[in-house]
């Protein structure tokens, strides 16, 4: 860690990374097993074929890789700020996992067995996600606090437990379902944006946009956890109330994402961090910043999935897995080299 | 006037408080002494409303202390808790700042005020650092800054406000020891009523306006230092053999071992 900012980036956040999304964006629109040309897209000349695949299934796609990507991103900055570490992250904590398990009872259970419309099982399939990741949020709460301050070890261990637990769960689920039900839960727990329709795009846009916002307007708030609880409290802020609120808020983005596009992991890990190191740990910038990079991630990730086994595809999570844990592996050592140094 | 009334909080079996009561004035400093594990923290904690005791009253003004909104307390008094970790980098100025969190200020009046706070306590040239690679004694003195804007941000300066400082000097040198001393002496005759843990008897008798000696959640001296110039309250309270002199300049006593 320096001792002095490096400042060369932090005062052009919003617009550097508002190009990269922006490029990030019209690559993912224009690359895939089927071409189509950038110029086009950006005069708007395109034609019925390209307008077809565009408005179907790559716009959909990409507005939902934002979404997701931003989401993910903005939870794992809030996690970091409610344990006060930089290592917590809503998937390596087990909130993920905790949620797909879940789903996936709701997959093999199935108690409306398809009487409903599309986009009621999709908010049904969120709300069961939403329980999920509020019970282990709760649970891991309760695990890793110790003597009033949260214990990385225990946090950590807690993550170790609740990963492995949803592990066997989701495993006896996948031992009960049928064939359908199997394809359903494989397909889903893998991590994948090809599902992405408009009605979709909607739901998820309904119930992320809003929370996106109002954590923005929360930063404030944020900073004063990083002081510590008891800080905060002398600050004036109401910290169990504002801790509550959090945990529900990660909870309903990570239970919203995996409800929709299965475990994706890593981005609330990686994209926190790499706004820290470019433009300082200040959560009005962390936020916002961490959502347009998490934006950008999620898309570059989508599009190396797709691009990279033409005609097939790879699921998205395992290429965030595979950029993310040698990310994470780094973060630790360098973690633990700054403990024994100081 | 913050005011403790027969103060009492048992944990575990074992009384932290014992009856205690005392008055924190606007324009005195009032310096709590005492062995470890005296109680010390837990009263300042209790007047600060993060604890609640099991019996007595706690009056910030005319007005029970539990009666108090957090963001109405915010305004009114702030509180420097033991050293401070923080885990991510955030610059030196980013933490003063924090401490503005309950006043609306123009950037032009945050700025100002940030800069000249951390002149006062002898950082001017440290806004742009990182915080967690300060020293302890340097992140000591950060954290009083944030402390003293949040009591300085009011518009209204006439309204009495308090301080309430677990051991704020823990860790300087003594050239920084003498600079916080004297400000919070400056600030004191500036109408602010501050509650201070110190470690330190001999400079506790030489800033304090009033001295309270906590014995196992007890008070067993509560007055001026000069006081302490008869009796063996210091030597019995800490159970240690020492020999009490007079300051050359002040009068007042001083303790040294009697090796």
């Amino acid at each position: 860690m320096g001792t002095m900012r490096h400042t060369q980036y932090s005062h052009i956040p919003y617009p550097l990374l508002i190009v990269i999304l922006a490029m990030v964006g019209l690559f993912a629109l224009t690359q895939g097993a089927y071409s189509i040309s950038w110029k086009e897209v950006l005069l708007s000349s395109i034609n019925d074929i390209d307008k077809q695949i565009l408005m179907t299934v790559r716009l959909p796609r990409l507005l939902m890789a934002i979404l997701v990507g931003a989401a993910l991103a903005v939870s794992g900055a809030l996690m970091q700020a409610l344990f006060r570490n930089p290592l917590a992250d809503p998937g390596l904590l087990g909130v993920s996992s905790g949620a797909s398990v879940f789903v996936g009872i709701l997959i093999v259970i199935n108690p409306f067995s398809g009487g409903l419309p599309l986009w009621a099982q999709s908010y049904m399939q969120s709300i069961a996600a939403f329980l999920g990741a509020v019970l282990t949020c709760w649970l891991i709460f309760q695990l890793s606090k110790h003597k009033g301050q949260v214990s990385v070890l225990h946090l950590l261990l807690a993550g170790i437990a609740i990963n492995a637990l949803s592990g066997s769960a989701t495993g006896l689920l996948t031992y009960l379902s049928n064939d359908e039900q199997l394809r359903a839960l494989t397909f889903w727990a893998m991590g994948n944006l090809g599902g992405a329709r408009w009605e979709q795009v909607a739901v998820v846009a309904s119930i992320l946009l809003p929370l996106l916002c109002y954590v923005w307007r929360q930063s404030k708030n944020l900073n004063l956890l990083l002081l510590g609880e008891e800080e905060a409290r002398y600050l004036g802020l109401d910290v169990e109330t504002f801790k509550v609120k959090l945990i529900a808020i990660v909870a309903l983005c990570v239970g919203v994402t995996v409800a929709f596009t299965g475990l994706i992991g890593f981005i609330g890990l990686m994209v926190p961090h790499l706004i820290r190191m470019m433009f300082g740990a200040d959560n009005r910038i962390v936020i916002p910043c961490s959502a347009l990079l998490g934006a950008s991630l999620l898309t570059s990730a989508d599009t190396l999935a797709r691009i990279a086994v033409i005609p097939a595809e790879l699921p998205v999570g395992l290429v965030t897995s595979l950029l993310g844990g040698p990310f994470f592996l780094w973060l630790l050592l360098k973690n633990i080299r700054a403990t024994h140094s100081c | 006037m913050l005011t403790v009334n027969q103060l009492s909080l048992i944990r575990s079996g074992k009384p932290l408080l014992d009856q205690v009561s005392l008055s924190i004035k606007p324009g005195q400093l009032t310096i709590i002494l005492g062995p470890n594990g005296a109680g010390k923290s837990t009263l300042l904690k209790c007047c600060s409303g993060a604890l609640h005791a099991d019996t007595g009253y706690i009056h910030l003004e005319d007005k029970l202390l539990t009666d108090w909104s957090l963001a109405d307390l915010a305004k009114k008094r702030a509180v420097l808790t033991q050293q401070i970790h923080m885990p991510f980098t955030l610059t030196v100025k980013e933490v003063v700042s924090l401490g503005l969190a309950p006043w609306r200020l123009s950037d032009d009046q945050a700025n100002h005020l940030i800069h000249n706070t951390l002149v006062e306590v002898g950082m001017a040239d440290a806004e742009a650092r990182i915080y967690a690679s300060l020293s302890g004694g340097e992140q000591q003195r950060i954290q009083l800054a944030r402390v003293l804007v949040q009591v300085y941000a009011d518009p209204h300066p006439q309204a009495a406000k308090y301080l309430l400082l677990d051991e704020p000097i823990s860790a300087l040198d003594l050239h920084q020891q003498q600079r916080v001393l004297r400000l919070l002496k400056t600030l004191t005759q500036k109408g602010l009523g501050i509650l201070c843990i110190l470690h330190d008897i001999n400079l506790a008798a030489l800033y304090g306006d009033k001295l309270v000696l906590l014995e196992k959640g007890k008070i067993t001296f509560d007055s001026e230092p000069s006081q302490l110039a008869q009796g063996k309250q210091i030597e019995t309270t800490y159970q240690a053999d020492l020999i009490r002199l007079s300051h050359p300049d002040t009068q007042l006593p001083q303790w040294q071992f009697k090796q």
